[in-house]
Formats: C-alpha cells, structure tokens, sequence
C-alpha cells in the first residue's frame, strides 16, 4: 500500500560485562567497552506517504565514548535536515607514569629536580663510577615522584546539515561540522643544543583542539549538463598554544656542575603546540554531453591556507641572546592551491570506450622567507651568540603536479571481455627539494566474463619515474652565513654538503614500478561465491648514481676526493598479496563466509656512516671508526620485510527459523618485521665486529610481532513476535613484542626501573639517556566480552 | 537525462511505457512489500517522479506478453545500470561518476547498491554498511585494517568513505579532498599548517611516510621509526645510524624522541623541528 504511514524501529538495552587486564589500552583503544548498562541501539524510521515527511533516527552505543547517533527528516520532494553525532576515544596507555604535575595552559611542572653530578664532556670514560652513580640518583628521583597519567584523546564530532531540496535546476546545501578533540597524546621534551648534551624526557602533550568546517553547496542541472558551486571555510583552533616542561636535571649536585662547558641550560623547555589556522576552498564542478556520445567533466578549485600565529622567542631562557630578535613577530604562513581536473570520456562507437583527463594541481607558498638565528632546544652558548650553522632561513617549499593521460577500452566478442590500455605522464615540479620529477605510465588491462559463473581481471602496469638533475645542494639556500663565518670549521653544510651526495631521497629519485593486479571470480550457483586476487607491486629505484666530487673547486687539499657511488636511502620495494574471499549459503538458514589475507612487503635502504665534522678534510678521519664520507666500509644496508597474514571466517545459522540464530565469526591476524641488518654498526669499517655496548654497534634486531585473536558469538531467541533476547561472547588476545618498546636490549638498558632507559655504552653523554612513561605503554592482553540484551521491534 | 532504452536494449524499441505501477504489481507483487520500504518506493508516493518503468524501461510490450524477451538487469551491462540511476541522481559529486575509476572499470551503481529491498538502514547499500560493502571488491583492505596501527575502520568509528569520494572524485583514489593531503587533514587539522619551517615530503604527500590502510609499526608509519628517517637523511654522525650512543633513536619513537615537530615547526629555532 503506497498510500500509508509506515513506522517501525528497534530498541535494544543491554548489559555488558567486560572482564580484560587494565594494564591494555590496546583493548579499548578506539572503542568504550565496560561494565555497565547499554542502549545498544535505537533505530526508528517513521513515513507517511500523504504528506512525504519521514523521520529517521539511528544510535549505537548511547552514553559511551563511542556512541554515534543520526538523525534525519525531511520531505522526498522537498527540504531535508540530518544531524550527525560521532565520539570516538584513541585511548593510548593506562600505565603511563610521569614526573609531572599538568597546570594547565601546556604547563608542566616537576615535583622536584634531579641533584646529579653531569660530567664534562670528553673527559670521562664510559662506565665511570660517577656516571652510574648519576643515573642512580635519577632513577631514585623518579621512584619517588612518578606517578599515572592519562594517555589518549576523545573525539567528538557534530555535523548539522540542511538540504534545501529544491529541485534538479536547483538545489542548495549547507552543512556545519565542530569537531572537538581533548586529551593527551605522547611527545618529547629535549633540552639542549646537540645530541650529545640533550636531556630529554618522554611526557604527555595536551590535547585541545577545535576544527570547525562551514559548507555551502549550490548545484544546477540542465537538460544535459549539471554546474555546481562548493565554498568550504574550515578553521582549526589550538586552545593551547605553548607547551612549557621543567627541565627535571635543573639542580646540579652540591659541588658539581653538569654545565661545565659553555653551553646554559634553559630551567624550562618550551616549544609552540599546533598553530590555529584557516582552509578555505571554492570549487566549481562542471559536467555536460560531449561529441561522440561523449561526456566532459571539470572540476575547478581555488583555497588558501592562512597560519599567522605569534611566533615564540628563540629560546625560552631568551634574555641572554646576543641577537633575540625575530625578523618578524608572527608566521606569516600562507599557501594558495590551485586545481584544475579536466575528463572527457566518449563511447564513439558500440565497442569502444574512451577517456581522456588531465588533472592539475599547484601548490604556491607565499610565506616569507626570512634569516633566523636560532638557539637549539632553549640551550645557547654562555656569551649568548648561537653557531653560525644555526644562522637559517625558512624556505618556501611548493610544487604542482600536471597529469596527462588516455585510457582506450575495446570491448571484445570473446568471452565478453574488454581490453584496456593507457598512458599517463605525471610531471612534478618543485621548489626547494632536490629533484623535479615526470614519469610515464602504460597499463595494459584485460576483463572478462567468460559465463555467467566466472569474473576475471588481470592488469599490468608499468611506470618509468625520471628524477633526472637530481641535486641535494638546494640545501645551501637555507644557511645564511659566509664562508669567513664558518671560519675553518670542517663541518659546513653550506659551502661543502647537507645530505652523503650519494644519497637519492626515494620520493623524488628514479622509479621503475612493475605492478601486476590478478583476480578471479566464481560463483557457481547462488550459494557459492568466491574471489581470489594476487597483486605484485615492485618499484625499483637504481638512480645510476656514480662517485662525485663534491669538494671539486674548492680551495681544499681533499677538493679532488670522490664518494663511493654507490646510491644511499631507499633501494627497492616490493609487495605480493594475495586475497582469498569466500561465502557458501547453502539454504536460507546458512551463510559461511570465509577470507584469507597474506601480504608481504620488503625494502632495502643502505646508508653510510662518517663523521659530520670532516666534510671539508675527509682524509684526517681516513682510519677513524667515525671515518670519511669516501669510505665505502663504513657503510650498512637494511632490509626490511613486514609479514602480514589475516584469516577470517564467520558463520550464520538460524538453527529454528524466526527463532533462534547464531552469529559467529572470528579474525587471526599476525604482524611480523624483520629488519635484517648487515655492516657497519655489525662491524667497524675494517670488518671487526662491534661489542653490543660500542656506541656505533647494532645488529638484526629481534622480530617485531603482533597478534591478534578475536572470536565473536551472539545467539538470538525470539521471545515474542517484537522481542528478541541476545547473549553475545567476545575473546580477544593481543601479543606484542616490540624490541624498541622494552625496557632491557642489547643496545639499551634501565636503569632502577623501566622509566629510565640508557643507551648500554653507558657513555657520560646525556643524549643517550630517556626519561620515559613506560615501556610498551599498551601491552598484549587478554579480554573477554559478554553481553546480554533485550531488542524489542515495533 | 533520459536513457535511450532502445539502444539499451534493442528489444524495447518498439515499446512504450505503460505508466501505471499498478500493473507491474499485479505480477510482481511478491517484490512489493520488500520494495515498499525503500527510499526509492516511498519518494516515487511522494511526489517525486518515477516509477517501475524509470529503471526497468518501457514494458508495454512486455505487459502484452510476459514471455517476450527482453534484458534483465545484469544483462544490460554496468554502464548501462548507472546510466539508469544517472537519470536522477546525476546532481552533485555524481556528476563525475562516468570520469571516476569506479565507472571506467565496469562497476555500476547497483555493484554497490540494492534498490529493491532495504539491506542497509542507509544509503541502500548491499552490505549492513559502507565499508562492508567495500570489502567486498576490496578485500585485500579489511586485511590491512586488521593490522595493530590502524584508523578506527573496524571499529566502525570510520569508513572508507570518511576518505573516499565513492560516486565523483576525479583524483585517483576517488579521495574525498582534492590531494591525499587535503583529505588526511579533513580530519588531522591540527597538521595542515602551513608551518614556518615546512617538512617537504610531509607537505607533498602524508603517504611518504603513512600507510592510511594500516601498518606494522605505530602512527601507521611506513617503516620502523629511524629506518624511516634514515631513508632520506645521511647528513653525517647520529643521522646515518639506528644506534649511536649520543642519541636515543633505538628507544622511544627514534628520531622523533627529539625532532618531535616532523610535520612542520612553527617555532623561530625551529629549523631542525627539535622546537
């Protein structure tokens, strides 16, 4: 009958019980599981075909930190209204501990400081009595003021829209989204000017954002054509926009110093939390018939994007600064963007498909560029001057990408297949990075149905990236200072190198991608269903990179040394994957369905030790453990390969028809990486292996793990015609291991307790040294879930 | 725009529609009670116009003789079933649909969509919600949202489409901004800058160093914190190593312990995003 009112939902409240080990954020990581009442869910849907008006409302998980809840009324043929509710919890650690108490406004403040005896640098060996006897007061100093502190943010986000409901000449859409997120997430306090002099501590970053988005949307269609209008003001507010942390190392010793050499430590660390800033969007859309049975679509796009926030001083402790003027007081950020994605697609005859698009982008910076001359993590020398290294200036990084392409599909007799081939270009510029790039793709694409029980798909496709004038020197364009400043210091980015020049930066180096898509599907009859698919992606990225001369001119006695040659950074990549996907519904009562998913994916990097001081005199350093940038010896290669298997199954049986049914499925996933790590770290550059305490050693590091066991099971009883009573049951079991999440390695230890982590050279050098809120902060677990609930329909 | 159903299916050209639902459902009734709560049943009593004849085409010579044959749905092809759907819901972002990747690789509106019966509470998908219905053709992703770092998809706090524009996006992911970046910060605002001191490949691309499907390693990180880092930077001393003793990169979250502003500093000692 079209002519009724029709309303019907369902209310389902229930009882969950949860019983999992507190310690695990992991199990409650994006969801609100815990004892406790439920309002599972309220779904209710009311229309009345006289007037057209409906209603329609949805909630899950009412009064949880997980809860969504959606409402919408309108009328069919006219204006409509939908109010959308979502919070959702990143739950981060429940054992973090913290030497801090938070006063609010990102101010952190220590109960106490750390009466320790730092040694002066290069005057202690390793292992000094004094040194462990330091670290023993710390770790006494956090055994008697550590305490919890929350890990985790909460999200919540309302969205308010209103469709006028015009018609298809016109119609009108806005739509409001304030999204609130608060909590805390993990960051980093170091102070002090280098690695080897920074304290640093592992502590919670307050949480306190605001992001509201405005839409107005406007569209018109025409006969053959439709034009839209899209005007987006989105702003995002930081309510806390100064981090400050207490230096907890503030109080040497009675009769010792820790800043013996000319560095002043700053009382306080301080840094800027995210910027407020400001997105606004305009876009045009645009689509119409077009010749040969054609159609032209056109997207234009116009934003800025504003960040004016007031800038901090250079350092926190900023009175005693030779030179504490900023060049100017605020950021001055600003970037327009500029899109332009033009398609044409045509069937000019029966079994041809065509399709052409270019689609461009461009991304302009007009951020001022200014010289800065900054202090390092609130450190500055005694006599308040800074190193002329530190003597920058902020290049205004931008590109625009441009891709041009065509795609031809001829549509085949045989096994009603389709052939497809395409080219694309992509050519990428950019301002201040080393490389502009421009690739061509060919795909080549086959489709096809042989009967109706069979789906099979198999595309090539082939890429050749060209970073061509590959050249790290733009580097030299962020320094400020002169060759006479730089005096004879070895160590001088600017007039020598940044990065090892053989060193080829994967996102903009040279690329040859093979990547093959398989899949197949057969469904033999109704009940039956099944897909495999196999994709292989391999990119390569050989740059031809060969010995250079990076001193060559220069009035050095090592101006004429060459690089090894051979290409540092990413090497290669590749990943195989393969995906099976079943289902088999024998009878109306019974549905199986079954999935399978293995990935792999490995890479191999190589990089080069040397010491960052002997750019200009590499030969000084030719027999040194942290030796020349011309030593091949000193260089190491990793390799990495993430493992990844998922297997998934699910059943679901109505054992008495209308009224008892079984849902049951289940999920076993297993993450693995393994890095496999050869040179030097393994060996000094002469191939003597390093001790594991040997402030370069490192080895293969112990597989990273993660597995995750889930089963689900719920059986509904129909009590009454509207009531159904529901008893669920969810295990779960979470393993990790993680060796740079544990407290003890062969490459570092704790010390006292795990909140104190020192690097086992057990060097008098305090950057080897980490304050922390624990180790594996959401550890494995193992949880068990009930539930029992009453669905009442109507 | 109205199909051309002869073309469509030649066996239609020489009929004419009929106009009248109330003989569809006079052999078709079994459908109807199904149907009846669909969006499309209680629009078409609405006032909005269309019909049974809308999406199945002129059926007066099939009304004449039931027998007569004709295409069904799945014969007529993809593009030919979201050209039927295109006859109304040609507005907004589907505007784009016949320049998507969906379109050109013959997936239709009712791959994902079920129009004669209510499976879903929204959107008339043919799974209970959009991001099984995904699955379903991409089911190498619900593998990789089981991973330990992931976004909340299997949570159900997010779909795929909270970053996929699954009817008109002209980019090639079909993402919902018009980058990957401008997509990410829809939600992560808190990283769209722009920054004094800018980090170049995070401003070009959040997937240099992201896996958005999800990761092994934590913050969906594309590889184990240094060896990341270590990828591009080799400037010499504790930036060409996983261990060096002066630093704490084999511990906390690597390199990040003190470049702890990676995507972008916006403090004026900032340059080595230490600030």
């Amino acid at each position: 009958d079209s002519t009724t009112v029709q309303t019907e939902g369902t209310v389902t409240i229930g009882l969950e019980e949860v019983d999992v080990d507190d310690n695990s954020a992991k199990y409650n990581e994006y969801r609100d599981r815990k004892d406790g009442l439920l309002l599972d869910l309220l779904w209710f849907d009311h229309f009345d075909s006289s007037t057209g008006n409906y209603f329609e409302v949805e909630a899950n998980r009412v009064g949880r930190q997980d809860q969504s809840i959606w409402m919408r009324t309108g009328r069919y043929d006219g204006m409509s209204l939908s109010v959308d509710w979502n919070e959702t919890p990143h739950l981060l650690s429940n054992v973090a501990m913290t030497p801090y108490a938070y006063r609010g406004n990102g101010f952190f403040e220590s109960s106490g400081n750390v009466p320790i005896t730092f040694e002066r640098l290069n005057t202690v060996a390793a292992d000094a009595a004094s040194v462990r006897a330091s670290d023993l007061l710390i770790a006494d100093f956090l055994s008697r003021n550590l305490h919890g502190t929350e890990l985790g943010t909460q999200r919540n986000r309302g969205n308010v829209a209103f469709d006028f409901g015009g018609s298809r000449a016109f119609d009108f859409n806005l739509s409001y989204t304030d999204e609130q997120r608060s909590g805390s997430k993990v960051t980093y306090g170091p102070i002090g000017d280098r690695p080897p002099r920074t304290l640093n501590i592992e502590f919670a970053e307050p949480v306190d954002y605001r992001t509201r988005d405005l839409e107005l949307k406007a569209s018109h269609g025409g006969k053959s054509y439709q034009l839209g209008f899209t005007y987006l003001i989105s702003e995002f507010e930081n309510e806390i926009d100064t981090l400050t942390w207490e230096n907890i190392f503030a109080t040497p010793a009675a009769g010792a110093e820790y800043d013996v050499w000319d560095r002043a430590f700053s009382a306080y660390g301080r840094r800027p939390l995210s910027p407020d800033n400001k997105f606004h969007q305009a876009t045009v859309d645009f689509s119409a018939g077009a010749p040969l049975r054609g159609r032209f679509s056109a997207v234009f796009s116009y934003g800025t994007l504003e960040q004016d926030e007031k800038l901090l001083p250079y350092s926190y402790a900023d009175d005693i600064l030779a030179s504490p003027n900023l060049p100017r007081a605020s950021a001055q950020a600003e970037m327009t963007t500029k899109l332009a994605n033009l398609t044409y697609t045509s069937n000019p005859i029966k079994s041809l498909n065509l399709r052409a698009f270019l689609r461009y982008y461009d991304l302009d910076n007009d951020t001022p560029e200014s010289d800065w001359t900054y202090v390092t993590s609130d450190t500055s020398n005694l006599n308040g001057t800074s190193s002329y290294k530190n003597r920058r200036t902020n290049l205004a990084f931008a590109y625009d990408s441009l891709n041009v392409g065509a795609e031809a599909q001829w549509n085949l007799q045989v096994w009603r297949s389709t052939l497809v081939g395409g080219f694309e270009r992509e050519e990428i510029g950019r301002e201040y990075r080393e490389a502009d790039t421009s690739e061509d793709r060919f795909t080549l694409q086959w489709r096809a149905r042989p009967s109706d029980t069979w789906a099979l798909k198999a595309r090539y496709l082939f890429g050749d990236r060209d970073g061509d004038g590959y050249d790290g020197t733009f580097t030299q364009d962020s320094y400020w200072y002169t060759q006479a400043q730089a005096g004879t210091d070895a160590d001088n980015p600017q007039f020598t190198f940044s990065n090892h020049p053989d060193m080829r930066r994967f996102d903009v180096a040279d690329r040859v991608r093979n990547k093959l898509d398989l899949s197949a599907t057969w469904m033999p009859s109704a009940a039956w269903n099944f897909t495999a698919s196999y994709m292989m992606r391999d990119d390569d990225y050989d740059s031809d990179v060969a010995p250079t001369q990076p001193l060559a001119g220069l009035p050095l006695a090592d101006a004429a040394l060459f690089t090894p040659g051979d290409q540092l950074g990413l090497l290669a990549e590749d990943r195989d994957q393969i995906t099976l996907d079943g289902s088999y519904a024998p009878s109306d009562r019974l549905t199986l369905t079954a999935f399978v998913t293995f990935e792999q994916a490995n890479s191999e990097q190589r990089s080069m030790e040397f010491n960052e001081n002997n750019k200009q005199n590499p030969s000084s350093v030719a027999t040194a453990e942290l030796g020349p940038w011309t030593r091949a010896s000193s260089q190491w290669t990793a390799d990495s390969e993430d493992d990844n298997r998922t297997f998934g199954a699910g059943m679901e049986w109505a054992i008495t028809p209308e009224r008892v049914t079984l849902r049951i499925d289940g999920n076993w996933t297993l993450g693995k990486t393994d890095i496999v790590y050869q040179g030097f770290g393994v060996t000094n550059q002469n191939g003597v292996p390093f001790a594991d305490n040997n402030q370069y050693g490192f080895r293969t590091p112990p597989t990273i793990r993660h597995e995750l066991m889930e089963l689900n099971a719920e059986l509904g009883f129909r009590l009454w015609e509207g009531g159904d009573l529901i008893v669920g049951y969810g295990y779960e079991e979470y393993d990790i291991a993680d060796w740079q999440q544990e407290a003890n390695t062969p490459w570092f230890e704790s010390v006292g307790s795990e909140y104190l982590l020192r690097d086992t050279s057990r060097s008098h050098q305090w950057g080897n040294r980490l304050v922390n809120m624990g180790s594996y902060l959401a550890p494995g677990y193992t949880g068990h879930y009930g539930q029992v609930s009453l669905a009442i329909h109507f | 725009e109205n199909l051309d159903w002869a073309t469509a299916d030649p066996a239609l050209a020489d009929a004419t529609f009929v106009a009248n639902d109330t003989v569809c459902a006079e052999c078709h009734e079994d459908y109807l009670a199904a149907y009846n709560k669909t969006r499309h049943a209680r629009a078409f009593s609405s006032g909005v116009t269309g019909s049974c004849e809308s999406c199945h085409g002129p059926r007066s010579l099939h009304v004449e003789d039931p027998e007569r044959e004709a295409k069904t749905w799945k014969e007529l092809g993809t593009s030919v079933q979201s050209a039927v759907c295109l006859q109304c819901h040609d507005d907004g972002d589907r505007m784009h649909w016949a320049a998507t990747i969906h379109s050109t690789s013959d997936v239709s509106c009712a791959s994902c969509h079920m129009v004669m019966e209510r499976g879903s509470n929204r959107a008339l998908t043919i799974k209970e919600d959009t991001t099984q219905t995904c699955y379903a053709c991409h089911g190498e992703v619900r593998g990789q949202m089981q991973r330990t770092s992931h976004h909340p998809v299997r949570e159900e706090r997010m779909s795929c489409a909270s970053c996929h524009d699954l009817h008109g996006s002209t980019t090639p992911a079909q993402l919902l901004g018009n980058t990957i970046n401008e997509t990410c910060t829809t939600c992560h605002a808190e990283k769209r800058g722009p920054f004094l001191w800018e980090h170049a490949p995070v401003r070009e691309n959040c997937l240099n160093c992201h896996e958005a499907h999800g990761s092994n390693h934590k913050n969906l990180l594309t590889k184990k914190d240094s060896f990341l880092c270590l990828s591009c930077h080799s400037y010499g001393g504790h930036i060409n190593l996983p261990r060096y003793n002066r630093t704490s990169n084999p511990y906390g979250s690597g390199c990040v312990n003190c470049h702890v502003t990676t995507h972008g500093s916006n403090h004026p000692s900032g340059a080595k995003q230490t600030r």
